[in-house]
C-alpha cells in the first residue's frame, strides 16, 4: 500500500510562469468497453514515468510510433503486455509531453496502471483537463474542438452515472459524513477569527485537535477501505492457527476442497505448513496452515513456531481453531495470545462431536466472530466462508469495475485531505495561531470538494450567523 | 424643463460625496483627469452615516489596501482618529486588523478640504436625476435644476440615497439618510437604461447625549498605546486618545424590546428590503437568540467637540417610545436622553452582476458604479470600490486597459470578484473568511501587494513610492541575510536564545532555522547582531512572518499561481454564452446573467461544473478559429 502512495512532486519554484506543473493521467478510452484501453499521461514527468512503467526509453524509439512493451508498476510487478507511444512536446495533443500506454480492455488493469502512474508521481486528471491543457497551449483546431465538445458531454453523463454508483458504497459514502463535520469545525474557527469582537465562545487548540483527529479517523477508514478493495487484485492471506490436533490441516483441505475453483495446491516448503489458493467472491485468498503454536524444545520445531508467528503477523485474517469437543487448556490460551490482537475469527471445530467448549474465553481485541464448523463433515463451512468474505471482500467491487478513474481521483482527494488534516494536528500541537489551523482545514475541505461538494465561504458564514449572535 | 448645458466637459463626473465618491474623485483627479464631484449637500461630504469608526476585521485590510494604492481613507483616519486598536492580535498575523474611532466631524471636514485642494477637481452641490446616455454610452448627467454636466465617464456613488425610505416604528418617510434629501429619480433613469434594480435595508443606532450617561457604571476601554497608524506613510498618531465604554443589555431591556415588536416595521412586514445578517438590529438579536441573557453595548464617542455617543450594538427601528424605554434599562443609561433616534433605511441598489470587474457597467459603456449602490455596506468597502472605479474611469479617458485585481492579490480583488460573480442578495461586507489566500493578504504587506500598481497608474505619490521601494529592498536584503547567515561559535545570539529559554544553539545553525523555532523572534536576532540594526521594525517583523511561516505562505502562493492561469484566459466581450454547445440550461442561464470575463471567473460562478468549463474552453477556441477564418 505504502509504495502505491502518489508522491506529489515538489513543484520547482521560479519555473516559467506556468501553474500546471503536474503530470496527469487518465484512461483515454471510455471505461469498461472495447478490447483495448489506452492510458494517457501528460505533463513534465510523463516520459520518466512511462519509461519506468514500460521499460521503453523514449529517446531510443521513434516518436509517435507504437512500441511493444511489458507494463509494470513501480515495484516491477507485471500488469500486462501492451504498447506504448510517445509524443514529445509541443507536437502532442496537449502541447506537453504525452505518452499513451495501450493495455487489454480490462478496467482492473487500467486502474492498476493508473494507480502505478500515480505512485510514480502523476495525478489523476480532472474531467476535461486534457482538453483544458490542450486549449491553454493553443493546441486545438476547429474540428478537434467540435469533436471534443461531443466527447465531453458524453463523458459528463458517464461521470454522473459513475458518481451515482459511487453513492452505493465506497469512498463517497465513507466520506460524506465528513462534510458536516468540516463545516462545523470551520464555523467555529472562522467565527472566532472574523467575529472575535463579538461575544462568542472561543475555540481552544485542544478542541481543534480533538475534532481533527475525529476527521482523520474518517479519512483513515476510507483509505483503509481502498486497501481492502485492493485485495481484489492482490489477494489476501488467511492463516490457520491453533495448537496441534485441533484439526487445522483437515480444515485447510476442506476449504480448498469446498471451493471448486482451486488454482494451485502447493506443498509447504517446510514440513510445518501447507498453503493453497481459492477465489472467494472474486478475491484470491491464500490459505496458510501454520505449525502448532507452542513453545518448543526441538530447534526445528522452534523455527516452525517462529515462521508461524510471521505468517500470522502478515496475514489479513487468522482463523484460530479450537477443538470444540474438549475443554480449553493452558496451551490453547497461550497460543491464542499470538493472534488475539490480529484480525481473527475463532473457530470451534469438531462440531460432529458433542460440544464442550463455547470459545467464551477467547475475546481478543482483533476478534471478528465465533464460528462453529466440522472440518470432517463440512458442516458450517459455508458460514465460515461467508464470514471470511464479509471481512475481506471488496466492498466496492462494482465501482472498481465501472469507474476506475473516478475512484482513483477520490482516493487522491482523500489522501490530500488526510495530509492537510495531519498538518492541522501538528500545527495545533505546536500552538500555531488559529488562522494556520483554519488554512489547513480549508485545504482539506478544498481537497474533498469533488466528493463532498465545494464548501463555500458563504456556507460557513451562514452557519456562523445561524449559530452565533453576531453583530454590534 | 429646458436644459442648460454646462459649458465645460469633464473627463470624469462623480455623483455622490460619500466614501466611494470621495476616493473615486480623488483618484481620477490625481491621475490627471478633469473631475467633477456632484453631491446633494456639500456639507455632508465624507460624512459617516453610521458608526464613527474606520477599519475593523477585514475592513482594516481594505483601508491599508486603499492607502497602498494612493487613496485617502487611511491618511484621513490617521489625522482624525481618537482611538486606535489592533484587533485579533492572537489569532494570527494575517487576520490582525486595525480599527480606529474617528472624530466624525473632523473626518468629514478634512476629507472635504483634501477634495477642495486637489488640482483639477471641482466640487458642486447638485441633485442628479438622470444619467445622460447616447448610443449605449454615458455622456453626462442631468440635475434637478435642469443642468446637464457632460463627462467622458460617469461614476455613480450614491450610497443609500436612491429612493431611500427611513423607518422609525411604523412611521416612515423618504430620506437619503436621516436628515438628508433622498434621490427619488435617479434609479428610475437607471431602470430606463436597462438596469435591474433591487431593494436592500440597513439600520443604525440612536445617538445619545453623553452628559446624561453615567460612565461610572460602565467599563472604560482604551485603545493601544502607542496608537498604530493606518497609512504606510505615517509613523505616529499625535492626537490625544479617548476611551470607549462597555455596558450590557439585560432581561428588562429585552422585555421592553419585545413589548414593541408589534409596532416594529421589521416584524410587522412593512420593510421589504433585505437586511444584513451580520449586522442585526437589537430586536433581531433578542428574537433570534432568545436565551442569550445579555448583549454587549459599546458607547463610542462621536467626536471631541460633541457630547453625542454612538451606542454600538443597539441598532434599532423600534418606535421612539420603545427606544427610550429600552435604553433606560441599560446600566449607565438609566437617565439617558436620545439626541437622534435609531432607524432603518430601505434603498435601491443596482445588482452588481451587471458590472465587469473594472466596475464599469455592462449595460452602459463609460458608466461605473461604486459603493453601496452595488449592494455593499461599509465605508471601507465603499472606499475600496471608489478607488478602483476612479482609477478605471481615468484609464478609460486615457485610452488604457483597466486595472483589475486578483483574489490572491488583494481583498479589493475578492470584494469585486464576489460582487460581479455572485451579485448581492443581502448587503455585502468583507470578512477575512471570504479570501481563499488569506495568509497572503495581510495588512502588513498591503504595500508590497499594491503600491507598485498605485505607482504605475500614477496615483501613489512619488515620495510614498520611494519609501516603499526602500522598504521592499530592505525586506529582501534582510530575508537573504537571514537565509544565508549562520551563528558562529560563541556568538552572543546563541547565548541570548538560550537565555530566552530556547534549546542550545549549535554553532553553524542558520539564522532562518533559528527563527523558525517558536521561542525565537526576529527582534531577538536583530538585537544581537549589530549588522542588522539598520532595518526598521516593520521590515523586521515582516521578515519574521515570511521566514517563520514559509511553508504555509508558499503553499498558498503556489495554489494562487496555479489558478491565475485561468484568469488570463479571457472571453471576448461579445462571447455567445447563449449558444455554447452542450451546456445545461441552468448553467447557461447563470453564464448569461454574469457574462464572466475569464475562465477563472466562470469557474467561480456557483453551479458551473468543471465539465461546463471544458465546454467553454472548447467554444472559446472555436470562436477564435472562426474569427481568424473570417478576419
Ligand atoms: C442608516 C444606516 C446604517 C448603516 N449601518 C451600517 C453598518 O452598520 N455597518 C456598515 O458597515 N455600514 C453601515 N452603513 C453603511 C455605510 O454608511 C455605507 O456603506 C457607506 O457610507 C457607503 O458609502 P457610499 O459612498 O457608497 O455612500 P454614502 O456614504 O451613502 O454616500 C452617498 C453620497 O451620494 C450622494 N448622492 C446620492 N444620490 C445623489 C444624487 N442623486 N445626486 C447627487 N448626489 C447624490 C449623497 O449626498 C452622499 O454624499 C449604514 C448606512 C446607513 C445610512
Amino acid at each position: 500500500m505504502d509504495d502505491q502512495r502518489p508522491r506529489a512532486r515538489a513543484t520547482k519554484r521560479g519555473e516559467a510562469d506556468d501553474g500546471d506543473v503536474t503530470t496527469i493521467v487518465a484512461p483515454a478510452t471510455p471505461a469498461g468497453s472495447g478490447a483495448v484501453s489506452i492510458l494517457r499521461l501528460s505533463g513534465p514527468e510523463t516520459f520518466p514515468i512511462a519509461c519506468r512503467m514500460t521499460g521503453v526509453n523514449p529517446s531510443h524509439v521513434p516518436s509517435r510510433a507504437l512500441t511493444r512493451c511489458t507494463v509494470r508498476d513501480g515495484r516491477g510487478e507485471e500488469i500486462d503486455s501492451g504498447l506504448v507511444v510517445f509524443f514529445p512536446a509541443p507536437r502532442s495533443f496537449t502541447g506537453e509531453d504525452v505518452a499513451e500506454i495501450h493495455l487489454h480492455g480490462n478496467p482492473v488493469l487500467v486502474e492498476w496502471a493508473a494507480a502505478a502512474a500515480c505512485a510514480l508521481g502523476a495525478v489523476p486528471a480532472a474531467p476535461g483537463e486534457f482538453s483544458r491543457r490542450a486549449f491553454l497551449n493553443g493546441k486545438m483546431d476547429l474540428t478537434q474542438a467540435e469533436a471534443l465538445a461531443d466527447l465531453i458531454t458524453a463523458k459528463t453523463d458517464g461521470a454522473a452515472r459513475a458518481a451515482l454508483r459511487q453513492l452505493r458504497g465506497g469512498i463517497r459514502e465513507a466520506i460524506s459524513p465528513l462534510r458536516g463535520q468540516i463545516v462545523s469545525l470551520l464555523t467555529l474557527l472562522e467565527a472566532s477569527i472574523d467575529f472575535s469582537d463579538d461575544d462568542i465562545p472561543l475555540v481552544s487548540n485542544d478542541q481543534v485537535k480533538e475534532r481533527v483527529s475525529e476527521l482523520r479517523k474518517k479519512t483513515g477508514r476510507c483509505l483503509e477501505s481502498y486497501a481492502r478493495g485492493h485485495r481484489y487484485r492482490d489477494g489476501a492471506t488467511v492463516a490457520i492457527a491453533g495448537v496441534a490436533n485441533v484439526g487445522k490441516s483437515r480444515l485447510l483441505n476442506r476449504l480448498l476442497g469446498e471451493e471448486r475453483a482451486i488454482v494451485t495446491e502447493i506443498p509447504g516448503t517446510t514440513r510445518d505448513y501447507l498453503s493453497g489458493e481459492i477465489s472467494l467472491s472474486g478475491v484470491p485468498l491464500r490459505l496458510v496452515d501454520t505449525a502448532g503454536l507452542r513453545e518448543a524444545e526441538d530447534p526445528v520445531e522452534r523455527e516452525g513456531v517462529r515462521r508461524s508467528r510471521e505468517i500470522i503477523a502478515g496475514a489479513d485474517l487468522t482463523l484460530f481453531v479450537l477443538d470444540g469437543s474438549r475443554p480449553v487448556h493452558e496451551g490453547d490460551l497461550e497460543a491464542y495470545r499470538e493472534v488475539a490482537d490480529r484480525p481473527h475469527l475463532v473457530l470451534l471445530n469438531k462440531q460432529d462431536l458433542p460440544a464442550v467448549e463455547e470459545g467464551a474465553l477467547f475475546r481478543g481485541s482483533g476478534r471478528k466472530a465465533t464460528v462453529s464448523v466440522s472440518a470432517k463433515t463440512g458442516e458450517g463451512v459455508g458460514a465460515l466462508l461467508r464470514a471470511i468474505a464479509r471481512d475481506l471482500g471488496p466492498e466496492e467491487d462494482a465501482i472498481m469495475a465501472e469507474a476506475p478513474l473516478t475512484r482513483l481521483r477520490h482516493l487522491e482527494a482523500v489522501r490530500k485531505a488526510d495530509v492537510a488534516l495531519g498538518r492541522a494536528q501538528e500545527a495545533a500541537g505546536r500552538d500555531l495561531s488559529l488562522e494556520f489551523l483554519a488554512a489547513d482545514i480549508r485545504e482539506a475541505a478544498q481537497a474533498l470538494a469533488e466528493l463532498t461538494g465545494e464548501i463555500a465561504p458563504e456556507e460557513v458564514l451562514s452557519a456562523i450567523f445561524r449559530s452565533f449572535c453576531i453583530g454590534k | 424643463m429646458s436644459v442648460y448645458e454646462y459649458p465645460k466637459e469633464y473627463d470624469v463626473v462623480v455623483v455622490g460625496g460619500g466614501h466611494a465618491g470621495c476616493e473615486a474623485a480623488l483618484a481620477a483627479a490625481r491621475m490627471g483627469c478633469s473631475t467633477l464631484l456632484l453631491t446633494i449637500n456639500a456639507d455632508t461630504i465624507g460624512l459617516m452615516s453610521c458608526n464613527p469608526a474606520i477599519g475593523g476585521l477585514a475592513k482594516g485590510h481594505l483601508v491599508r489596501e486603499i492607502d497602498a494604492l494612493g487613496g485617502e481613507m487611511g491618511r484621513n483616519i490617521d489625522a482624525t482618529g481618537i482611538q486606535f486598536r489592533q484587533l485579533n492580535t492572537s489569532k494570527g498575523p494575517a487576520v490582525r486588523s486595525s480599527r480606529a474611532q474617528a472624530d466624525k466631524q473632523l473626518y468629514r471636514l478634512r476629507m472635504k478640504k483634501i477634495l477642495e485642494s486637489t488640482y483639477g477637481l471641482d466640487v458642486k452641490q447638485a441633485m442628479v436625476d438622470a444619467v445622460f446616455a447616447e448610443g449605449g454610452k454615458a455622456k453626462g448627467v442631468d440635475t434637478s435644476l435642469g443642468v446637464r454636466y457632460r463627462g467622458k465617464t460617469v461614476l455613480l456613488c450614491t450610497g443609500t440615497f436612491l429612493k431611500g425610505l427611513v423607518h422609525i416604528g411604523l412611521v416612515n418617510f423618504p430620506a437619503g439618510r436621516a436628515g438628508d434629501f433622498p434621490a427619488m429619480k435617479l434609479s428610475d433613469s437607471l431602470k430606463e437604461l436597462g438596469f435591474s434594480v433591487g431593494r436592500l435595508k440597513t439600520g443604525t443606532t440612536p445617538r445619545l447625549d453623553g452628559k446624561t450617561i453615567d460612565f461610572s457604571r460602565t467599563a472604560p476601554q482604551w485603545g493601544d498605546d502607542p496608537p498604530v497608524p493606518f497609512s504606510f506613510g505615517n509613523r505616529e498618531i499625535r492626537r490625544p486618545q479617548v476611551a470607549c465604554y462597555v455596558t450590557y443589555t439585560n432581561e428588562r431591556t429585552h422585555e421592553a424590546i419585545r413589548s414593541g415588536l408589534s409596532r416594529s416595521p421589521l416584524y410587522s412586514g412593512v420593510i421589504r428590503g433585505i437586511g444584513p445578517r451580520y449586522c442585526p438590529s437589537i430586536e433581531d438579536k433578542v428574537v433570534r437568540f432568545a436565551d442569550k441573557e445579555r448583549h454587549h453595548v459599546f458607547l463610542e464617542p462621536e467626536g471631541l467637540r460633541t457630547a453625542e455617543y454612538y451606542p454600538n450594538g443597539v441598532s434599532t427601528s423600534l418606535p421612539y417610545d420603545i427606544q427610550v424605554k429600552m435604553l433606560r434599562t441599560i446600566r449607565g443609561l438609566e437617565e439617558v436622553e436620545i439626541v437622534r433616534p435609531g432607524y432603518a433605511i430601505e434603498y435601491d441598489f443596482v445588482d452588481p452582476v451587471q458590472l465587469v470587474p473594472s466596475l464599469e457597467t455592462k449595460v452602459v459603456e463609460n458608466l461605473f458604479h461604486a459603493g453601496q449602490i452595488n449592494g455593499t455596506s461599509g465605508y471601507e468597502e465603499a472606499g475600496a470600490q471608489g478607488v478602483v472605479a476612479g482609477i478605471n474611469a481615468a484609464r478609460r479617458v486615457q485610452g488604457k486597459e483597466p486595472v483589475l485585481f486578483q483574489r490572491s492579490e488583494a481583498y479589493i480583488g475578492v470584494l469585486i470578484d464576489d460582487l460581479v460573480t455572485k451579485g448581492a442578495q443581502e448587503p455585502y461586507r468583507m470578512f477575512t473568511s471570504r479570501a481563499e489566500y488569506r495568509l497572503l493578504l495581510r495588512e502588513d504587506n498591503a504595500d508590497l501587494r499594491l503600491s507598485e500598481t498605485g505607482h504605475r497608474v500614477g496615483l501613489l505619490a512619488a515620495e510614498r513610492y520611494e519609501e516603499f521601494r526602500a522598504k521592499r529592498e530592505g525586506l529582501s536584503s534582510l530575508i537573504s541575510i537571514l537565509e544565508t547567515s549562520r551563528v558562529p561559535a560563541g556568538h552572543p545570539l546563541a547565548r541570548a536564545v538560550e537565555e530566552a529559554g530556547g534549546a542550545p544553539v549549535r554553532p553553524g545553525t542558520g539564522y532562518a532555522e533559528l527563527l523558525r523555532r517558536p521561542e525565537v523572534t526576529a527582534a531577538l536576532i536583530v538585537a544581537n547582531d549589530p549588522d542588522l540594526a539598520r532595518f526598521s521594525p516593520e521590515v523586521v517583523s515582516q521578515a519574521e512572518l515570511i521566514v517563520k511561516f514559509d511553508g504555509y505562505i508558499r503553499r498558498q502562493e503556489e495554489e494562487a499561481k496555479k489558478l491565475r492561469k485561468y484568469e488570463e484566459v479571457k472571453f471576448p466581450g461579445d462571447f455567445p454564452f447563449e449558444s455554447v454547445y452542450g451546456l445545461s440550461t441552468e448553467v447557461r442561464d447563470k453564464l448569461v446573467r454574469v457574462r464572466p470575463v475569464s475562465i477563472g471567473q466562470a469557474q467561480r460562478i456557483p453551479g458551473v461544473t468543471p465539465a461546463a468549463v471544458a465546454l467553454l474552453l472548447v467554444a472559446l477556441k472555436k470562436g477564435r478559429a472562426a474569427t481568424q477564418a473570417s478576419g
